[in-house]
């Protein structure tokens, strides 16, 4: 089953593709969507978030991944990259989200070709870019995650994501392994049962069998210590962080194994946990569990076992290696064969 | 300079400003470049207040109401076209972006001149909104009237048929490599990847040979275990390409041909274009000030003549900055009402009675006039004036690094050179830094030049002496005055300052008769908690003091 199949059996409206490094195949992953969903003549838009290195080239000001685009699709890209598009394109309104490279604009492929895609910097500006697209009658809406902060909680605001990885993602294979497992585990974590009470929170907040109450702190940065202190308990509680969950809260709870074993995490979704996998490792393993108000629903994993800067891999050891331990979730390495995933017959 | 910035600021004007908030580009920048209408310019003055009286009257009737809003509706959404304007104009070429945010302005000018028609009455009578219909029929060959743009066939017949002819190369191009390519792939048994290559691990020798010695490859590039091919091209597929690079050549040129021609096309009409966008500005200027003055529920000001002596009358007027702050607090505002003529008048009363607050209402009321806009009170009457300047305490006197009187003559030497003009001059507690005796001597040596000269100006001060002066204009704060003793001992609990805001009676009136300013320090210091023994002390001193004063 191709990936384009995967989105088109969920019937999925909007995916959006992010990145684990540069050159991670991000580019590659959403052509091979396109050209796949041609048969179906799916009417398709495209936008991306944020910026990483390859996008914006600070000498020419080129967003440089080209996205090859058939007749009929719509784009919420910026200005400057209509003007340097193949792609014939027709300007069919402005949004007022203004980029480094100008507003974007809404716009539609009225010759094929290969554009330059530049969206909205914030979340909420490309929630609405996807609305508006839907509106205009798209069926899938795809978002190309940037590597930056933004650009990674793209994830958020689709229905279903693509994680690609690849031989930049680490220096040996056990990195790269485990942190798109990482990644992964943390898209996957079950949902809280306190969702609605605690969405509008703006402070942390310790919930027990006897009660919730809200902690002195808005964020955990800076006193993890004291957060642990409040929240201790040595009965089973639960802490919702509203912000950035970060290494330096977790460690602290690490560091008390008694009161961690007794400890739910809970955030508002994977995007705001910045663990690293070895601190998370810990936490779990001595009996701390977390929880996220949404999780992110991956779809697949595709892989690009080479990397322009030197190191790569065997491509076949190294997707096999990866689709092992991510079954059953579809591992796909799209330059090796596009028409199915890693070890389907 | 009507104002200094330091008197836009104490006088709330540029909070005021901030409060008038029009939706276009064009607006928004006009709002920056407005002048004041100086002494002389009545008529002008009277024409805009018309416009923004006119719009108002729309606003306030439900049948032309909507029509206003949908005009400000479309206004906020008009793309600023400034830029590009002032480029085609000195021969620029236009980008597609830029032909599509034109469009958008011309479809915005017909849909507002549309709303216009639907009011019949055009409120601002010099405004004047051109048509432009060989530029709409230009971006739009088609006759869509959708607001997209894109150079489609339709621009140009040359266009049309390199694009067909790319699109015919194209899927000669693609049927040709397909071919190659199965036929490649099939030969050496291999698939390409979504780059077109194929890969083969180093350690195959078998399949190395094979490849290599189809001829039909060339090595892409390596690593450490991999070799990548890509298919050499046939010369058929050469050729194609060769031809496919040439004619996108030749439609990237056709292209630019059809933006210059367009652009040369706006050029020859950027004069009228840059008169449309001056009138928008004009008008969402106009309304924006007509929202603010429903806002403020605020009223037109009558000016009057220049060639006549200055005056300023104001009935239940408001402070908006003041009004809001107190709104805030859950309070309200107390109307103020006051008349002044050229010459000196002068304000006394009770400490925290609101004398400053009428003085920059005073300033405030006579800088909106001026700058065309309604004002917050009942009714308002002025001249224009050439300044309206503002001496008010300490303000920022230790950014000066002066001390608080040398401040104080600072701004009142300042003050002095603008008094023989027609101008508007507020002083806050006249020389009251120093000693009373200096200081009141040199109040009452201020106020009597100022008499005498053609400038209005408005004083509170503490001082006797300067009431009693024969010809200046004498208002008293209300204040505590009319608050007996015991009421006062009833609201000495524990949120004082609250307490005497609800005690104290903002209202002026005007004193006709020579009269003791109102000895009511003591007790506003009571209410703020002064300790009694010192109070007590202190009545003993003034009594003392009023009684030495009888047998002199």
């Amino acid at each position: 089953m191709r990936i384009y199949d995967l989105i088109k059996q969920a019937r999925f409206r909007s995916v959006s593709v992010v990145g684990l490094a540069k050159n991670a195949g991000k580019t590659v992953t959403l052509n091979s969507i396109i050209k796949q969903s041609a048969g179906d003549a799916v009417l398709l838009g495209l936008s991306s978030i944020g910026y990483d290195g390859e996008k914006l080239d600070v000498l020419s000001r080129l967003a440089k991944p080209r996205i090859a685009v058939r007749e009929g699709t719509l784009l919420a890209t910026a200005a400057d990259t209509i003007l340097r598009a193949t792609a014939g394109l027709e300007i069919l309104a402005a949004t007022d989200f203004i980029t480094a490279l100008g507003e974007v604009l809404l716009v539609r492929a009225r010759e094929a070709g290969y554009v330059e895609v530049a969206g909205p910097d914030s979340l909420a500006e490309m929630r609405q870019c996807i609305e508006i697209m839907h509106n205009r009658g798209c069926e899938l809406v795809l978002v190309d995650g940037a590597l930056d902060r933004i650009g990674s909680a793209a994830p958020t605001i689709t229905e279903a994501t693509i994680v690609a990885t690849g031989a930049v993602a680490g220096g040996s294979l056990r990195k790269i392994l485990t942190r798109t497992l990482h990644v992964v585990a943390l898209f996957s974590l079950p949902i809280a049962t306190e969702k609605s009470d605690l969405s509008r929170r703006q402070n942390l907040v310790h919930i027990t069998a006897d009660g919730v109450s809200d902690l002195p702190f808005k964020s955990a940065l800076g006193h993890g210590a004291a957060v642990v202190e409040h929240a201790s308990s040595a009965t089973p509680y639960k802490l919702f962080v509203p912000g950035a969950l970060t290494d330096s809260l977790v460690s602290e709870l690490t560091h008390k194994p008694k009161i961690c074993k007794n400890t739910t995490l809970i955030s508002p979704d994977p995007t705001h946990i910045f663990c690293s996998p070895e601190v998370w490792q810990k936490f779990l393993s001595l009996g701390g569990r977390a929880e996220v108000l949404q999780n992110v629903k991956v779809l697949a994993v595709t892989v690009n076992p080479t990397s322009p800067v030197g190191r790569s891999y065997a491509p076949k050891e190294f997707a096999a290696h990866l689709a092992e331990a991510l079954a059953p979730l579809p591992v796909y390495d799209l330059f090796l064969d596009e028409d199915g995933p890693i070890g389907y017959q | 300079m009507l104002l200094s910035p330091e008197a836009r600021q104490i006088l709330g004007f540029d909070y005021c400003l901030q409060q008038l908030k029009p939706l276009s580009p064009y607006g928004q920048a006009l709002k920056t470049q407005v002048v004041p209408f100086a002494p002389g310019q009545e008529a002008e003055l009277n024409q805009e207040l018309d416009a923004v009286e006119g719009l108002l009257l729309l606003l306030a009737d439900s049948t032309t109401e909507g029509h206003i809003l949908k005009i400000r509706h479309y206004l906020a959404q008009m793309p600023d076209w400034r830029e590009p304007l002032n480029r085609v104009a000195a021969g620029g070429i236009l980008s597609d972006v830029e032909l599509f945010s034109l469009k958008q302005n011309l479809l915005f000018i017909i849909a507002i001149k549309f709303s216009l028609k639907e009011i019949k009455s055009n409120p601002l009578s010099g405004l004047s909104l051109p048509d432009f219909p060989l530029l709409m029929r230009l971006l739009d060959p088609d006759k869509t009237d959708s607001p997209s743009f894109y150079l489609s066939d339709s621009f140009s017949e040359r266009l049309a048929e390199v694009r067909s002819k790319i699109r015919e190369h194209q899927r000669t191009w693609n049927r040709l490599t397909d071919n190659v390519r199965s036929k490649a792939a099939e030969h050496v048994g291999l698939k390409f990847n979504p780059s077109g290559e194929i890969s083969v691990p180093r350690h195959d020798r078998n399949i190395r040979m094979r490849v290599e010695s189809s001829k039909l490859f060339t090595v892409s590039r390596e690593t450490y275990t991999d070799i990548y091919y890509e298919l050499k091209p046939t010369s058929q597929e050469q050729a194609v390409a060769l031809e496919l690079e040439r004619l996108e050549k030749q439609e990237a040129e056709e292209s630019e041909k059809v933006r210059t021609r367009l652009s040369q096309a706006v050029r020859r009409e950027s004069d009228k274009l840059r008169r449309a966008l001056q009138s928008l500005a004009t008008l969402d200027l106009a309304v924006s000030k007509a929202v603010l003055a429903l806002e403020w529920n605020g009223s037109r000001p009558v000016v009057l003549a220049s060639t006549s002596p200055l005056v300023l009358l104001m009935e239940e007027a408001r402070h908006p900055k003041v009004e809001a702050d107190l709104a805030a607090q859950g309070k309200t505002f107390v109307p103020i009402s006051i008349c002044l003529a050229q010459g000196v008048s002068l304000i006394t009363g009770a400490n925290m009675g609101g004398k400053t607050v009428t003085l920059r209402a005073v300033g405030l009321l006579a800088a909106l006039t001026a700058y065309g806009m309604f004002v917050p009170a009942e009714h308002f009457v002025v001249s224009l004036v050439t300044h309206i300047a503002i001496l008010a305490g300490d303000y920022r006197a230790e950014l000066t690094g002066l001390s608080r009187f040398g401040h104080e003559v600072a701004g009142l030497n300042n003050l002095l050179t603008l008094a023989p003009e027609r101008a508007l001059l507020l002083i806050d507690e006249l020389a009251s830094s120093t000693n009373p005796v200096e200081g009141s001597a040199l109040a009452q040596a201020v106020v009597e030049h100022l008499h005498e000269q053609p400038s209005l100006s408005l004083l509170t001060t503490h001082y006797d002496r300067l009431a009693d002066l024969p010809g200046v204009a004498h208002w008293q704060v209300i204040g505590l005055s009319q608050v007996h003793g015991n009421e006062l001992q009833e609201y000495l609990s524990s949120d004082s300052l609250q307490e005497l805001s609800e005690l104290m009676d903002y209202r002026l009136s005007r004193v006709e008769s020579p009269r003791a300013i109102p000895r009511e320090a003591l007790r506003v210091a009571r209410y703020l908690g002064l300790p009694d023994s010192v109070l007590q002390r202190a009545t003993e001193l003034v009594q003392r003091t009023q009684r030495r004063r009888t047998t002199v």
